[in-house]
């Protein structure tokens, strides 16, 4: 019976030993954790500022996306205008050239017969036949009036070389395509920057070219115009010559300063309802 | 001017452009013509050569139209050059900052020949 207590109390004594070994396994653990924890809350205010950034920069870069394919679009619209206007031009150079070999033609043949009546002519005078050679004048002298086409031909000439240089003025639009498309380079370089920068930040990634390798000078904004527009030649001259006009009237008026941007705004908008207008 | 005889820099980074404008002022009847690809190849001819008259484009690489003109108009011996600018931006903003920045006059591409024509006698009746 006394052996028996004995052993209850030497389990119970086990049993707590147990427990108390596992309360220390477990705050050694807990001890173990505490840095781990730290470290994860640390990592996480870290990649908060990180995901935000990777926020803002897909939202700036996903933004330019639709710009680069408006500029595209202005391309492809500059291209088909200046084409129709060369087009055109060389429709009208096609029907002047026609209408002048059809002249060239009738002064030939005007040319053919005066030839004829030349040699004619000459025979009489080594015969000596005078009179001969006087009824063939009056008819050498009909085929002289209707040879006169010259005049003709010089106008449509004329014309001709007006057609091939409003082609060589309407090959401006390389120019103005140029510059768009120096644009949509340049958005496509900040886009591939942006990229970049944030693979590089989120997994120290080698900075790569993408295989893709961009003229020097298009990160110099200055040197194109994302603005640039083929319009009909000269139409917006107009408006540029009436803000010149009002400036240089300040000037003489003795005033020496500038126009103030109100005026050039009323300018402006007066150019623009013209335009409507017409 | 040497015999009359206008002596024109041609200053755009496109040489069709040049060409181009180049072409109209043979047609108009100026034969002297030199060319220059952006504002420090301009400022290049400037000094070694003899010009009367720079026809600049505004958009270049390397140095622009403006910086070309700012540069010129600093320069005491060509504080009074005539410069025509011929340029596709056509803001008013822009405009107000090219006649600040001292040009003699402006033309908006795309333009005709006869623009190119009146700009050129606008200016030289005003020397």
């Amino acid at each position: 019976m006394e052996a028996r207590r004995e052993t209850g109390i030497v389990n119970q004594i086990d049993f707590i030993l147990n427990e108390i070994e596992e309360l220390k396994a477990l705050f050694i653990l807990g001890r173990r954790l505490i840095p781990f924890l730290e470290e994860l809350f640390n990592f996480v205010r870290e990649i908060a500022p990180v995901l935000d950034e990777i926020n803002k920069s897909l939202e700036e870069s996903s933004s330019k996306i639709p710009r680069a394919s408006n500029q595209l679009s202005k391309v492809t619209k500059t291209t088909e205008m200046a084409t129709t206007e060369i087009l055109d031009a060389l429709d009208e150079m096609s029907l002047k050239f026609g209408e002048i070999k059809g002249f060239l033609n009738a002064i030939k043949l005007c040319h053919d017969k005066q030839k004829k009546l030349a040699r004619r002519m000459d025979r009489y005078f080594k015969k000596r036949d005078f009179e001969g050679a006087e009824n063939l004048w009056g008819k050498f002298s009909e085929v002289l009036k209707n040879c006169d086409g010259f005049d003709d031909v010089l106008e449509k000439l004329s014309d001709a070389k007006q057609s091939a240089d409003n082609i060589m003025m309407a090959l401006q639009f390389q120019d103005i395509t140029a510059q768009q498309i120096s644009a949509i380079n340049h958005l496509i370089g900040s886009v591939q920057e942006k990229l970049s920068n944030l693979l590089e930040r989120l997994g120290n990634i080698e900075h790569r070219s993408f295989g893709v390798k961009l003229a020097e000078d298009n990160n110099k904004e200055d040197s194109f115009n994302s603005l640039a527009e083929y319009v009909e030649p000269g139409s917006k001259q107009k408006i540029v010559d009436r803000v010149i006009k009002d400036l240089t009237n300040n000037i003489a008026n003795g005033d020496g300063s500038p126009a103030s941007q109100e005026e050039i705004d009323r300018l402006f908008n007066e150019g623009e309802k013209e335009k409507r207008e017409r | 001017m040497e015999d009359g005889k206008i002596r024109f820099l041609v200053v755009d980074d496109s040489p069709t452009m040049r060409r181009i404008v180049i072409n109209a002022l043979k047609n108009i009847g100026y034969t002297e013509i030199v060319e220059a690809e952006d504002g420090k190849d301009a400022l290049a001819k400037l000094y070694a050569e003899k010009i009367d008259f720079i026809i600049t484009d505004w958009n270049m690489p390397n140095m622009s139209g403006l910086e070309l003109t700012k540069a010129v108009r600093s320069d005491p011996n060509f504080a009074n050059i005539p410069i025509l600018m011929v340029t596709t931006r056509g803001m008013k903003e822009d405009v107000l900052e090219a006649l600040q920045a001292r040009v003699n006059n402006y033309i908006v591409k795309p333009f005709t020949p006869q623009i190119l024509k009146e700009k050129i006698e606008q200016i030289l009746k005003t020397l």
